[in-house]
This record gives C-alpha cells, sequence and structure tokens, in this order.
C-alpha cells in the first residue's frame, strides 16, 4: 500500500478518549487539525501507513484564552482566526502578528491550525519559528498527564515532534511577561505565497532604551528553528538601536553553521539572507521599543 | 464508509465518503457540483476554491470530513436566481477571464474577501487573491474587476 487511505475517522468527545485512540493505533494514527500539512505529507506519500485520523474538534481547543502566567492558544485555532484575535491587537506580540501576515494563500491560513503548525515540525513554517522568539510551550495532553515543553524542545527534528504514545498537542502557551517585549519577524522568500527561503524573529527585553535579553530565532537554517545564543547575547546590554546590528550579524558566521541547501537556495544564499533579514527584523523590534 | 453531513449551497446533503477523500472529490464526484474546479490538486492554484461557513478555502486540501455539520458555497450557490451574482457580473464586464477554468475560484475569493469586507484596500484585494492563479489574463484585468465593485459601491454611498 502507497497511498494515503485511513480506514477510520475518530472524533472523540473527551481527551481521555482521544488519547485512548492514539494510543491503540500508535504510529498508524494522527491527529487531524486543518488537513492541510496531512494532504501535504500525503501527496509526497509520506502517510500510508496511516489507519486513523483523530480530529480534536470536540475538545473544545478552538479558544485563545489570556491566563495569569500564560496566553493560551488552543491546537485548534486556525491561523485566520488567531491573526483577527484580540490577544494579538495594540501591538501585542507583534512577531506572531507579522509572521501570520507571511503565512500565504488565506485558502490555507483558513483551514491551517496552530497545532498543526507546531506538530507537524516542518522548518520552513513561519508561526513555529515566532513562538520560539517569544519563549513558546507547547502543553501535551497525555493518557496518564499534561506535560508543557519548550517548543525549541518539543520540535527535535524534521517531522519529528516530541509526542509519546497517546500524546496529542492541546495549546501553545505563551509566557505572559512576554507580550510586552519588543518583538518583530521577517520573511524571505521565493514567491508571495511560498515557504521561506529563510525566515527570522526576535524578542527583546528593553528597559530604558538598553537591551536586556534578546531571543533571535532562525527558520529554514536548519533541520528545526535555531536559536541564536550567540547573537542573542551580543545584544546584551547595548542601546536599542541600529549601531548594536553589525555586531549581532558578525555571530551569524559561525552560528548558523551550515545552512540547509535546496532547491530554494543554497547553503551561503541562505546565510547571507539571514543576515539581511536579523538587520530587517531588529530594527522593526527597535521600531516598536517596548522599553 | 463514514457518513458526512454538509450543507451546500443552503441545501443538506448527507454523503458516504471515505476518510482520505477531500470535498472536492464530494462536490465534484458525488454531489456533481463541477463548478468548482480540480486544479493543481496540490493546493497551489485555487481553481478548487469553496467556502466554508464563510471563509475562502482550497477544497481540494480540504478532507471531506472537515466540512462536517457546516456551510459549503460554490460558483453554483452565486447563482440561486439564475441571475449572475455581481461578482459575476463585474468578471464578465471587465473581461476579467480568458479560458475561465480559475474563474469559479477567483470569484469565490473574492466573495470571501467582500463579504467581509464591502469595501477593501487595493492591497488587501491582491492579498486575498495571492491564493489564486490565472495563466491568461495576467491578472489586471482581475484586479480591474473586483476594484470596479469596490467603486460601485462607493458611487451607491
Amino acid at each position: 500500500m502507497s497511498e494515503f487511505s485511513p480506514k477510520h475517522y475518530f472524533r472523540p468527545e473527551t481527551a481521555s478518549e482521544a488519547s485512548q485512540t492514539l494510543a491503540r493505533y500508535k504510529d498508524r494514527s494522527i491527529v487531524i487539525g486543518g488537513g492541510t500539512v496531512i494532504y501535504e505529507l500525503a501527496q509526497r506519500g509520506l502517510l500510508s501507513d496511516v489507519e486513523a485520523l483523530v480530529d480534536l474538534t470536540r475538545l473544545s481547543l478552538d479558544q485563545v484564552k489570556d491566563g495569569e502566567k500564560f496566553l493560551s492558544i488552543g491546537a485548534n485555532v486556525s491561523l485566520s482566526y488567531l491573526q483577527e484575535s484580540a490577544a494579538l491587537r495594540e501591538g501585542r506580540l507583534a512577531c506572531i502578528g507579522d509572521a501570520l501576515k507571511e503565512i500565504r494563500p488565506i485558502q490555507v491560513k483558513n483551514l491551517a491550525t496552530v497545532g498543526g503548525a507546531v506538530s507537524s515540525c516542518i522548518p520552513f513554517f513561519d508561526l513555529p519559528v515566532a513562538l520560539a522568539s517569544v519563549g513558546a510551550n507547547v502543553e501535551l495532553n497525555g493518557p496518564h498527564a499534561v506535560r508543557s515543553v519548550p517548543i525549541l524542545e518539543f520540535q527535535r527534528d524534521f517531522l519529528q515532534p516530541d509526542l509519546r504514545e497517546g500524546e496529542f498537542v492541546s495549546a501553545v502557551l505563551i509566557p505572559r511577561q512576554m507580550a510586552s517585549r519588543a518583538s518583530a519577524f521577517s520573511k524571505f522568500a521565493l514567491t508571495g505565497d511560498d515557504w521561506a527561503t529563510v525566515n527570522c524573529a526576535c524578542s527583546l527585553e528593553i528597559a530604558k532604551g538598553i537591551i536586556r535579553e534578546a531571543r533571535i530565532v532562525f527558520g529554514a537554517i536548519a533541520s528545526k528553528p535555531l536559536l541564536a545564543e550567540r547573537c542573542g547575547a551580543a545584544l546584551m546590554n547595548r542601546r536599542a538601536e541600529a549601531a548594536a546590528i553589525p555586531k549581532a550579524i558578525e555571530t551569524l558566521d559561525g552560528e548558523l553553521g551550515e545552512p540547509i541547501s535546496d532547491h530554494r537556495a543554497s547553503s551561503s544564499y541562505r546565510k547571507r539572507v539571514a543576515k539581511l533579514l536579523l538587520q530587517t527584523t531588529l530594527e522593526r523590534a527597535f521600531e516598536r521599543g517596548g522599553g | 464508509m463514514e457518513r458526512v453531513r454538509i450543507n451546500v449551497n443552503e441545501i443538506d446533503h448527507e454523503v458516504e465518503v471515505e476518510p482520505w477523500m477531500t470535498l472536492n472529490f464530494v462536490l465534484r464526484e458525488k454531489l456533481a457540483l463541477t463548478g468548482t474546479k480540480k486544479g493543481c490538486d496540490t493546493g497551489g492554484c485555487g481553481a478548487c476554491t469553496v467556502l466554508l461557513d464563510g471563509r475562502a478555502v482550497y477544497s481540494c486540501m480540504t478532507y471531506a470530513m472537515k466540512a462536517e455539520g457546516r456551510r459549503v458555497t460554490t460558483i453554483e450557490g452565486l447563482t440561486g436566481d439564475g441571475n449572475l451574482d455581481r461578482i459575476q457580473t463585474a468578471y464578465a464586464e471587465h473581461y476579467a477571464l480568458q479560458c475561465g477554468y480559475c474563474t469559479p475560484g477567483f470569484i469565490m475569493s473574492t466573495k470571501a474577501l467582500f463579504d467581509a469586507n464591502p469595501d477593501p484596500l487595493e492591497e488587501e484585494i491582491k492579498e486575498a487573491l495571492v491564493g489564486n492563479l490565472c495563466r491568461c489574463t495576467g491578472y489586471a484585468k482581475i484586479l480591474e474587476a473586483t476594484l470596479s465593485m469596490k467603486q460601485k459601491r462607493k458611487g451607491r454611498t
């Protein structure tokens, strides 16, 4: 059997029922959010062993909730719904708003879900990079417990989420204090609706014009989003202005290693683009301030 | 086989589907609504665009099971009274088509945009139509047709 031909479609009523179903079918089951990634993978013959689709629509995971400690984005929230959400108004979590604007076309954005964008572990996606820059965690619902894992750990490698037997992504959690950071996201793509050739997100803790912490993340460079720690460190205690940028760019030669080389771009081209994107992203974040 | 209930153009249908069947397949092959086209069938050209609960989606990458209990609008749903809808009229008046294969998809994307935002900026129109490809007209006429709807509206107010 080489074609995608699942025999079963489950719509569990509870989280426990969802976990039990996933545990029963193990690798022969997959959670369906909007179905757009499943479609892409199935087209490439990668899901021929899937027997059961598990649709979480009935678990009420379609809300964005502003909690005491976290902004919680349900796994079934569509990318369009998130873009329109009050949680992103007035420049809050601007890097996420920037990333959502860059995800095209609308026909996909209306279907695709946050859970799918995160759990698919495709390194050319935009949302995981923005989420990683604001220190998001992925909430995982399992047969026996709920756990929360930083997104950069959850995305272990290309197409490899840290999902144990019976687990599914129930939400993405963004620490509340991140909402006040100055942040931005930029993307370079070959066409208006292509996946990223390179993308970059940053979030900056700025106090009285001085950068106190910087998280810089690049996508489409490695097999998972890459946290550029030396780049972030080069910005520490610098004034949030253009003069701080060259030092940060210098770190990228070493820190980006040997970026992916594929039909979209060579490794060296990606590195050049990454440097330009860092410049743009930091400038945009500086303009937004937040100190 | 699973049973799925879908409201298409305000008519309720109950259809037997396999979990891998797409909405495009169900519309065209089971409900004989062939106005919705199958173009690239890889989620890239937009010829298959329909509205799902009022929002534009690619029917080729929407699994039919995801449409359970939801409202689908196809190009056939625009001409309920036998007359062309105002978007279709604008496309015809502005010659915004040549071979016509992409046109139902463009019109559905245009409908989703104008239903949500009756007075879109040119940039917003382009953003809404970025997921629809036309290989004949070069887009200028399509943009003209779409902008004319906005101007007509302005003329009335």
